[in-house]
């Protein structure tokens, strides 16, 4: 590849410098001055290499990413049809909101997007986007060249039921940063989903779940395999509150999602279960940090793998154990099935136990699909690539016994069969 | 319906069968009988088309055509049926799922109509109802779980809804009780038909006093080395496999 498409740090902040003047709230000091800083900072750390541990499995963005702009703002948009029946759904094109024109209503449901809260609540804005000194490369891209965000609150005790985000995008820049807080026993189900050909979607999540509250969140990875997708996500787990997240990756050339989540309190839970399956020269990495910081907290991460073709997972996986964390249970597992010879996974999971009277396990395993199954299924004239999808449906099948809405596992397992019959074929 | 002649078949270059000749007219039940390690699960596995297995000399004919070229799927639509020694355990697959792919399977490629869900489901009561199969087993995982008589009656079930010409039996006998014995070998006696044929193979007599054989061979050393009627079943069950053979040899 030429000099010229390779895309550095530098090609982020002259792209902040080139629209800094359009970028909402420009008008705001305050906001100039976060989104200079971000854009020094992220001089200062550059993009992430190899060299970076936490980069270590997942190759250079510089060659991949090309001359960065942002993402073409949509023109007249219809809204995108409807994910799920009953719940509410925006979606986002272009960087920014498109649909519907007014944000769903909903009592006791505070949902507001960046513009928005600029002009109406700039206190809350700036607390929202306060700098995060240590904040990584792509925090600091996503606040110097942020478009979009949705801050989302949910009052004590309401079950608020089915939110989606839908975001497609095909080419650009778009960023987007979303806020999440739910108060004392309230309940949200959030689904994201992400498609378009190409183009880097850098999305920035925090989330703050209430004591006795639930929030589950699942995320739908469906874009093509030009696209690369980045996320970092935070969340925050109070006394007896649950985190119940779900990864469904069937796309994206390059998709790197971060994920850290602090039990903080007693009681405080978290399962984080995932597929991928992925094709083609696929690269997705999962890199997830589950921090017990507090007695009778519960953790377990279940995150299998059907690798096809030159397709390359990356699971790391770390849970620590603080001290004074009393019975905490942590379990964390990485499956894979291979089906070609060029696939691989990069399995590390790691426990940092710093607290005696725990429970904790966590363990790998690849292999390839049992042949004497497979022979199984064909000696009853089942074709191969039909016996290839009911095993590996079999094998994910584990991943979605921590879901309980019917509708979601429906949504999820349609989704499943049509991706491994993909893979499978 | 088929014919095996001088077949020599290979597996991780060992020979295993060494010259093996038999003829199986529709209609009819044979047995086979051997001692251990004489090529018998060898010849269902090849017949069925597991991988592994290389032919190197002889030639295999289910009616009429070579079937030694084709994948096992296409075995199964042709008529072929292999009721495991050793069913595997398919866990998160439904068995309800399993036997009308199956069956929707094999129909379509024999130019049938695919079963529609509700005509499937009765067709499944009733057979499971005569197998002495609770529904239940209909709706876990294939195999997961059960025990050797479930696993084995789950097989006459897969059977009965697949509806092949040439079913062999390999050690369906193994690790049954008394009942559930005499239930399997109802299952396969209620399915003789002028147009299908069964080969069974099996250890010991017992089962071949419930599904009567026309013809017993007995295989040693990968070879046929005798065949008769069914009084060489009471005859190996008195004198044992060594004087027989010796007697062959």
């Amino acid at each position: 590849m030429s000099v010229e498409t390779m895309t550095t740090a530098k090609s982020f902040a002259d792209l902040y410098m080139a629209e800094k003047a359009g970028l909402p709230g420009a008008e705001l000091p305050w906001l100039a001055v976060l989104r200079d800083r971000a854009s020094q900072r992220l001089l200062d750390v550059g993009l992430p290499t190899s060299r970076l541990e936490q980069w270590r499995y997942t190759p250079a963005l510089a060659n991949r990413l090309g001359a960065v702009s942002l993402a073409e703002p949509a023109g007249e948009t219809l809204p995108g049809t409807a994910l799920l029946k009953d719940a509410k759904q925006i979606s986002v094109k272009g960087g920014r909101v498109v649909a519907p024109q007014d944000l769903p209503q909903q009592e006791g449901v505070s949902l507001r997007r960046l513009a928005d809260l600029l002009a109406e609540d700039p206190e809350r804005a700036r607390a929202w986007l306060a700098d995060a000194p240590d904040g990584s490369a792509f925090d600091a891209i996503n606040l110097a060249l942020l478009e979009e965000g949705l801050l989302v609150e949910v009052a004590a005790n309401l079950q608020a039921g089915t939110y989606v985000i839908d975001h497609s995008d095909d080419s650009g820049l778009a960023n987007l940063r979303l806020e999440i807080s739910l108060q004392e026993g309230a309940s949200l189900t959030l689904v994201e989903r992400l498609s378009g050909a190409a183009g880097l979607k850098n999305h920035i999540a925090r989330m703050r779940i209430g004591p006795g509250a639930r929030l589950t969140h699942v995320v739908l990875l469906e874009e093509g395999a030009d696209a690369t997708q980045l996320s970092e996500l935070s969340v925050a787990v109070e006394r007896d509150a649950r985190y119940q997240g779900y990864l469904f990756f069937a796309g994206s050339g390059l998709s790197r999602r971060a994920v850290d989540i602090d039990l903080l309190d007693q009681g405080a839970e978290a399962q984080l279960d995932g597929a991928y399956m992925l094709d083609g020269r696929a690269h997705g990495d999962l890199t997830s940090h589950i921090r017990h910081a507090a007695p009778d907290t519960n953790s377990k991460e279940t995150v299998k793998g059907a690798l096809n073709a030159r397709a390359r997972q990356v699971f790391r996986g770390k849970i620590t154990v603080e001290e004074g964390a009393s019975r905490a249970d942590g379990r964390m597992a990485n499956k894979t099935l291979l089906l070609s010879d060029q696939a691989e996974i990069d399995s590390k999971p790691e426990l940092m136990i710093f607290h005696d009277e725990v429970q904790c396990a966590h363990g790998a395993t690849a292999g390839k699909l049992d042949q004497q199954a497979l022979f199984y299924l064909r000696s009853r004239g089942i074709p191969l690539p039909l016996a290839r999808k009911l095993l590996l449906r079999s094998f994910l099948q584990e991943t979605l016994e921590g879901l309980k809405d019917e509708a979601l596992i429906g949504l999820i397992s349609e989704r499943l069969d049509r991706r491994l019959e993909e893979i499978a074929a | 319906m088929l014919e095996i002649e001088n077949l020599h078949v290979t597996v991780d270059g060992k020979e295993i069968l060494k010259g093996l000749s038999l003829s199986l007219p529709a209609g009819e039940v044979h047995a086979i009988m051997g001692p251990n390690g004489s090529g018998k699960s060898t010849l269902s596995y090849l017949l069925s088309g597991r991988p592994g297995y290389e032919i190197t000399g002889g030639s295999v004919r289910f009616k009429g055509e070579d079937i030694t070229e084709m994948e096992p799927e296409e075995r199964a639509a042709a008529g072929l049926f292999l009721a495991f020694q050793y069913p595997v355990e398919i866990p998160g697959v439904a068995n309800t799922t399993f036997l009308k792919e199956a069956a929707n399977a094999v129909r379509t490629a024999r130019g049938q109509e695919p079963y529609d869900a509700l005509k499937f489901v009765k067709l499944l009561r009733a057979k499971t109802k005569e197998l002495g199969m609770s529904d239940d087993m209909l709706k876990r995982a294939v195999n997961s779980g059960f025990s050797g008589g479930e696993k084995k009656r789950n097989e006459m079930l897969q059977m009965a809804v697949l509806e092949p010409s040439l079913a062999i039996l390999d050690e369906t006998d193994s690790g049954l009780d008394i009942d559930a014995l005499k239930t399997v070998s109802d299952a396969v006696n209620a399915m003789r038909a002028p147009d299908r044929t069964f080969l069974v193979i099996t250890h010991y007599q017992r089962l071949l006093n419930h599904i009567v054989p026309d013809r017993i061979h007995v295989l040693a050393g990968g070879r046929i080395v005798r065949s008769g009627g069914r009084e060489l079943a009471e005859e190996l069950e008195a004198k044992g496999y060594g004087e027989i053979l010796g007697a062959a040899a």
